[in-house]
């Protein structure tokens, strides 16, 4: 168990070294969320929200952005990620070796984790410098847990996914048309976007809805906090990924 | 000598199209064992069912003892791979790669002793995406020999390179050798499974009928040795008449044949008939592996490409 937890550590400081040396990368891991945060800031960051009186649009703006850095950063960026270490026959390699191939994958999951975080804090950050707009106390707990529990699910959901992109190339259009979609309707981008009902009820069933929902909760005085069903929406989620993955990841370029 | 790799009958289609035919082999520790075979005749799927990335559709393997399938960590531990085409991850630096990858192993080889055997000594802080492709595949051979593996599978190792490259390379696999490392490798150079192996196999359509060190292989390819004299004209037809294997014209007498002492004995015969010198110039050459090869290769129907020297 030790010698396990030493291995990951180990493996995931060497993906986080790694990480920081690609400057690319990691410079626009970082600039999507703030940039799209002060765009959408200065547009609408006076606007009400129906007739509430206690909070503005931008309130809820800024937990919708987090959400966005949490799908691109741990869903999209590490299913186009894998699946380009898996065209470039690194992930075979790592399968020569007798390193066991669950700690090599928990290791990239705890990577995301930590990246993941890093920009989310960046966003949540230029919420409250630029447009003064911070969690509530009450609400922190909150917001770690649709933090943490969110881009665990997403990033298992990135891990299942990248099995399905069989070449490289392909990984942008796949991974966009899954989630840009959602991310829509789920009010991510306008928090007071109008859909129908049976539309509202099958997107409640989705992941993004339920982080969408739980980092809302953190900056909506009229939440109540971390509530059971979207925790549930992201457990399943997550679950049924990381099961998915178990039997369809595959270490291998495609033959296709 | 103790077998470590046993193939046996082992067949493999990929839908339709079968690659391997009932392919037969096995390596003694030790030894350089070389599958040589032009582009297509099965070499990396051969190699592939040996390190446990494909299931054979019928026959079987051991590696060490072990089926690759199913004592996947087990195995992986004792056996290093150097595959035909794999990247690395981009930005890690190449002493940091080698001291990852020891840190995979149980009782890894000693870290400078690792640099000194690729000749990487000077490059260790390089990142590797600045590594040139030589570079790139002396780091495959870092990272393969990390865990201190008994058997060492080289697919194509020196495949693209140029000539300095290749020196550079046959250096690092000959000091695997003095290791005493087990190595399979597989190439479709001609000059390289002469030089460095022990043993070759020529592979063709999917199977290995042909399996020795290049006098056996030119046996089973029915090559003689290479012949060549001047002689006196009615000599000269007089042998090209009695041994098959040659031809005369102009005084001078060439071909191959399979019993040089036979030819020799004759020769002697002839001179002390007519007391005088039947022959002079003689050279003979031992068959080679080219000969062979392209002996053994024109006899399947297939078309090959050629190969290089």
């Amino acid at each position: 168990m030790t010698s396990l937890l030493v291995r990951l550590g180990r493996q995931t400081k060497l993906e986080q070294r790694a990480f920081w040396r690609n400057p690319d990368y990691a410079f626009f891991t970082f600039l999507l969320p703030l940039l799209l945060l002060a765009l959408l800031g200065a547009v609408n960051s006076g606007d009400e929200i129906g007739d509430r009186t206690d909070i503005n649009a931008i309130n809820l703006v800024v937990p919708g952005v987090v959400a966005f850095a949490v799908m691109v950063s741990a869903y999209a960026n590490l299913a186009s990620r894998l699946a380009v270490l898996r065209a470039d026959g690194v992930l075979k390699r790592i399968r020569t070796t007798p390193l066991d191939p669950r700690a090599y994958l928990t290791a990239q999951l705890l990577n995301t984790l930590v990246t993941t975080l890093l920009a989310s804090a960046a966003t949540i950050l230029l919420g409250f410098v630029a447009f003064d707009v911070s969690p509530r106390a009450e609400g922190v707990l909150a917001l770690l847990v649709g933090l943490v529990l969110g881009i665990i699910c997403f990033a298992a959901l990135g891990l299942a996914l990248s099995s399905a992109i069989s070449h490289a190339d392909a990984a942008g259009p796949i991974t966009h048309a899954t989630y840009l979609p959602l991310a829509l309707v789920s009010g991510v981008f306008d928090p007071s976007i109008n859909i129908p009902g049976w539309l509202e009820t099958l997107v409640s069933l989705f992941p993004v809805q339920a982080l969408v929902e739980l980092l809302v909760a953190a900056y909506d005085p009229t939440a109540d906090g971390v509530s059971l069903g979207p925790v549930l929406v992201l457990a399943i989620w997550g679950i049924a990924a990381i099961a998915i993955a178990m039997r369809t990841f595959s270490w291998v370029p495609s033959r296709k | 000598m103790t077998t470590v790799v046993e193939v046996d009958r082992v067949s493999k289609s990929f839908g339709a199209q079968p690659v391997l035919r009932e392919l037969s082999f096995s390596i003694d520790q030790g030894e350089i064992f070389c599958l040589l075979g032009p582009n297509g005749a099965g070499k990396t799927t051969t190699l592939e069912i040996l390190e446990g990335f494909l299931t054979p559709d019928s026959g079987s393997v051991r590696v060490l003892g072990c089926d690759p399938m199913t004592s996947g960590e087990t195995l992986r531990r004792r056996v290093g791979v150097v595959l035909q085409e794999s990247g690395f991850p981009k930005f890690f630096r190449v002493g940091e790669l080698i001291d990852t990858w020891r840190s995979y192993y149980d009782h890894p080889l000693p870290y400078d002793d690792i640099l000194d055997l690729v000749g990487l000594r000077s490059d260790e802080a390089k990142l590797v995406r600045k590594l040139s492709g030589g570079q790139r595949r002396r780091l495959d051979f870092a990272l393969a020999v990390a865990g201190d593996p008994e058997i060492i599978f080289l697919d194509e190792p020196t495949t693209g390179f140029d000539p300095e490259a290749r020196a550079r390379c046959w250096e690092a696999i000959a000091g695997l050798r003095e290791l005493g490392k087990t190595i399979l490798l597989t190439t479709h150079y001609l000059d390289e499974a002469e030089r460095l192996g022990d043993r070759i196999a020529v592979l063709l359509d999917g199977a290995a009928d042909a399996i020795g060190n290049t006098q056996e292989l030119a046996q089973l390819a029915r090559i003689g040795v290479t012949v060549s004299f001047q002689a006196p004209a009615r000599v000269a037809d007089q042998l090209a008449g009695e041994f098959p294997g040659l031809d005369a014209a102009d005084e001078m007498v060439e071909g191959q044949i399979d019993d040089v002492r036979a030819l020799l004995r004759r020769l002697e015969m002839l001179e002390e008939q007519a007391s005088q010198r039947a022959f002079t110039s003689l050279r003979v050459q031992p068959p080679n592996l080219e000969q062979a090869y392209l002996s053994l290769v024109g006899r399947q129907s297939n078309p090959t490409e050629p190969t290089p020297r």
